[in-house]
C-alpha cells in the first residue's frame, strides 16, 4: 500500500521516525515516539496507526502502553501485531477518506484536555 | 565454549522453489547453486531459531567452467550475495543440491573447496546473523551453521520443512525405543516416538477443548508439552474441564495446575512448561514450539495467535465451537482448521473476514453467551489431535493438504468444509518477507 508523499510528510511532524509494515493483509504504519496531546502521561508513545478498515474500525490507531489524560475511553484494542502488544481505545474516526495525520488526530482527541 | 542449540525452518514452499530452481539444467555446469537468505532469533536461553525467507539464484553467466567440481561460481557471484547481506541484515546459506531420496552428506569438496571461505565473507558483512551452508535432496537437506562466536560449523538441533505434513530432521542419532506402552501406534511409523519425544506442541487455553488436546497427548506419548492459561477453575468450568474436579473449585486451582496433575498421571516423564500467562505476555516460548493447538474463545484472539504463528513458522490448528439459536431450536456448530504457513490462512478459507470479525463485539453464540459443554469439545479436540499426529508423522501419506473441517453437533457429523476446497493454494496474506523479526522500512 502506498500513501501520497504530503501525508507521510505531515506525519513526521508529530513523530520522528515513521515506517510501514504488513502482516496479515493488513498495513500499519510505525509512530515512533507520538506527540500526546497536553497533560497525558506518558507525553510520547510508539503508536501503530492501521489506516484501513480493523475489526469494525474505519482505521485505528494502537498505542504500546495505556495512556492517562483527557476523558480516556474503553481500552478494547489489546492486541499482538508485528511482534508487539498494543493497546487502543474504542473510537471511530467515522469520516472516510481522511488523510493520515487527520485520522491520528481524530484517534488522539479523547485524550485532549 | 558451548554449541548453542540452533532450529531451522524453511517452508515447504519454498523449499520446493529452491528444488526446482536447483533442477534446471545449465548450459556447462553440471549442477547449480543458489542462495538462501534467512533471519534468526536468539531466545533468552541462548538457542535460535532460523527461518529461511527467500532465495536468490546465482545467474547463468556467474558460473565458471571447471572441470573438477559440479559447479564453480565467478566472484562476482559471492559479491552480490554478500551485497544482499549487508542490504537486508540477512542471513545466507550457500545452498546446492544432491538429487537424490534420504539425507544428503557433503562431498570432500564441499568442505574443503571454497564454500567455508564464501561462509566466511558473509560473516565479515554480518555477523549478527547466522550463516552456512545447505544441501538439500529430493526429500532432506544437511546443514552447517556459522557464528561469530563458534570456530567452525554447528549443525542444528532440528531442520524442519514447515507444510503439510511437517519434515523433521534431528541431529541426534534416533534411539528407536519398543515400549510396551505405545505398542498399539508402531503403524504411526518406526520414527513416531523418537518424533513425539522431540517434538514440542504448544496448548493455548487449557480449557473444555485444550484440556482434551492434553490429556490425548499424554497419551500419545509427546513429551514436551507448552501450556497457557491465565485462568483458575470456576464452577461453570466442571461440565466440560477434563482432569479438574470438584475439590478443585474451592481451591480455585490454576488450569496450568490441573493439566500438570492429569499429563503426569499418564505420562511422568513429560516436560511440561506450565505458563499461567496469556501467550501474550510470553510469547517467547510460544514461538519455540514446533505446533500449536489454540483453543481460544474469540476471532481476533485466532487472528493474532495465527498471525504470530506465521511469522514464527508454526502450524496453528484451531478448534471451537458455538451454539446460536435457529428457529427457536439451538444449534450447535464447531470447526477444526489448520493453518499451515505458506497456504491458505484463515482469511483465505474465509473463516476469518471483516465481518465477522466486525460483529464479534456483540456476543459470541446466543445462547446464554458462550455455550461450551464437553462433548463437542471431545469430538473437535480428537479431530485436531489426529490432525496433529498426521503433521508429526505423515502416516497418511497425505501431501498438502487444506484442513478446514465442520462438525455438525446437532446430528453428530464432522465433515470437510467446501472453503478449504476453493481457498487458493498459497496464501497472500502472510509472504515470506513477514517471516521472522518485524522490519519496518522507513518512510
Amino acid at each position: 500500500m502506498n500513501f501520497p508523499e504530503d501525508q507521510i510528510e505531515e506525519l513526521k511532524k508529530v513523530s520522528p521516525s515513521v515506517g510501514i509494515a504488513t502482516e496479515g493483509g493488513y498495513t500499519y504504519i510505525l509512530l515512533e515516539k507520538l506527540k500526546l496531546p497536553e497533560g497525558c502521561s506518558p507525553t510520547e508513545v510508539d503508536a501503530l496507526l492501521c489506516p484501513t478498515l480493523h475489526t469494525g474500525y474505519l482505521s485505528r490507531l494502537f498505542f504500546a502502553e495505556k495512556i492517562n489524560g483527557g476523558q480516556g475511553g474503553n481500552w478494547n484494542g489489546n492486541i499482538r501485531v508485528l511482534d508487539r502488544n498494543w493497546h487502543a481505545i474504542s473510537w471511530q474516526t467515522n469520516t472516510p477518506n481522511l488523510s493520515l495525520i487527520e485520522q491520528v488526530m481524530i484517534h488522539l482527541k479523547p485524550f485532549n484536555k | 565454549m558451548k554449541e548453542p542449540s540452533i532450529k531451522i525452518k524453511i517452508r515447504n514452499d519454498l523449499r520446493e522453489a529452491m528444488l526446482k530452481d536447483l533442477r534446471r539444467p545449465h548450459k556447462f555446469a553440471a549442477e547449480r547453486i543458489g542462495f538462501m537468505l534467512t533471519t534468526c532469533k536468539q531466545f533468552a536461553n541462548g538457542s535460535y531459531i532460523i527461518y529461511a525467507t527467500d532465495y536468490v539464484a546465482v545467474d547463468d553467466n556467474d558460473y565458471i567452467r571447471d572441470k573438477y567440481v559440479g559447479a564453480s561460481i565467478s566472484s562476482t557471484a559471492i559479491r552480490k550475495a554478500m551485497q544482499i547481506v549487508l542490504d537486508k541484515n540477512c542471513g545466507c546459506f550457500h545452498l546446492h543440491l544432491h538429487d537424490h531420496k534420504g539425507k544428503p552428506s557433503p562431498s570432500r569438496t564441499d568442505l574443503t573447496g571454497g564454500v567455508p571461505q564464501i561462509i566466511d565473507s558473509f560473516l565479515s558483512v554480518d555477523d549478527d546473523q547466522l550463516h552456512g551452508m545447505a544441501i538439500l535432496s529430493a526429500d532432506s537437506i544437511y546443514i552447517d551453521i556459522k557464528s561469530r562466536e563458534q570456530k567452525g560449523f554447528v549443525k542444528p538441533k532440528i531442520s524442519s520443512f514447515v507444510g503439510y505434513p511437517m519434515n523433521f530432521y534431528f541431529n541426534e542419532s534416533r534411539k528407536i525405543k519398543n515400549s510396551e506402552i505405545f505398542k498399539r501406534q508402531s503403524f504411526l511409523g518406526v520414527e513416531s516416538s523418537f518424533f513425539f519425544d522431540n517434538v514440542k506442541i504448544g496448548i493455548i487455553g487449557f480449557g473444555g477443548g485444550g484440556s482434551h488436546i492434553g490429556q490425548q497427548l499424554a497419551h500419545i506419548g509427546i513429551k514436551n508439552l507448552t501450556i497457557f492459561d491465565d485462568d483458575k477453575i470456576e464452577a461453570s468450568n466442571l461440565n466440560r474441564l477434563i482432569g479438574g474436579w470438584y475439590s478443585d473449585i474451592a481451591k480455585s486451582t490454576p488450569k496450568v495446575k490441573i493439566a500438570e496433575r492429569l499429563i503426569k498421571k499418564i505420562l511422568p516423564k513429560s516436560k511440561l512448561n506450565l505458563v499461567p500467562d496469556k501467550w501474550q505476555n510470553q510469547p517467547e516460548l510460544l514461538q519455540q514450539c514446533d505446533i500449536i493447538v489454540g483453543c481460544v474463545d474469540s476471532l481476533i484472539g485466532r487472528r493474532e495467535l495465527e498471525a504470530e504463528c506465521r511469522r514464527h513458522l508454526i502450524p496453528y490448528i484451531d478448534i471451537g465451537m458455538d451454539v446460536h439459536t435457529i428457529d427457536g431450536a439451538p444449534y450447535m456448530s464447531g470447526q477444526v482448521i489448520l493453518s499451515t504457513p505458506g497456504m491458505a490462512c484463515f482469511k483465505c478459507m474465509n473463516f476469518l473476514t471483516e465481518q465477522n470479525l466486525a460483529q464479534e463485539g456483540k456476543k459470541y453464540g446466543d445462547v446464554g453467551g458462550l455455550p461450551q459443554v464437553v462433548w463437542p469439545n471431545g469430538v473437535l479436540a480428537s479431530t485436531a489431535v489426529g490432525i496433529l499426529v498426521d503433521l508429526i508423522t505423515g502416516w497418511t501419506k497425505k501431501q498438502n493438504r487444506k484442513v478446514y473441517l465442520s462438525y455438525d453437533g446437532n446430528i453428530g457429523i464432522v465433515e470437510e468444509n467446501a472453503r478449504a476446497e476453493y481457498a487458493p493454494a498459497c496464501c497472500e496474506h502472510f509472504p515470506l518477507d513477514q517471516v521472522g523479526s518485524v522490519k519496518f522500512k522507513k518512510l
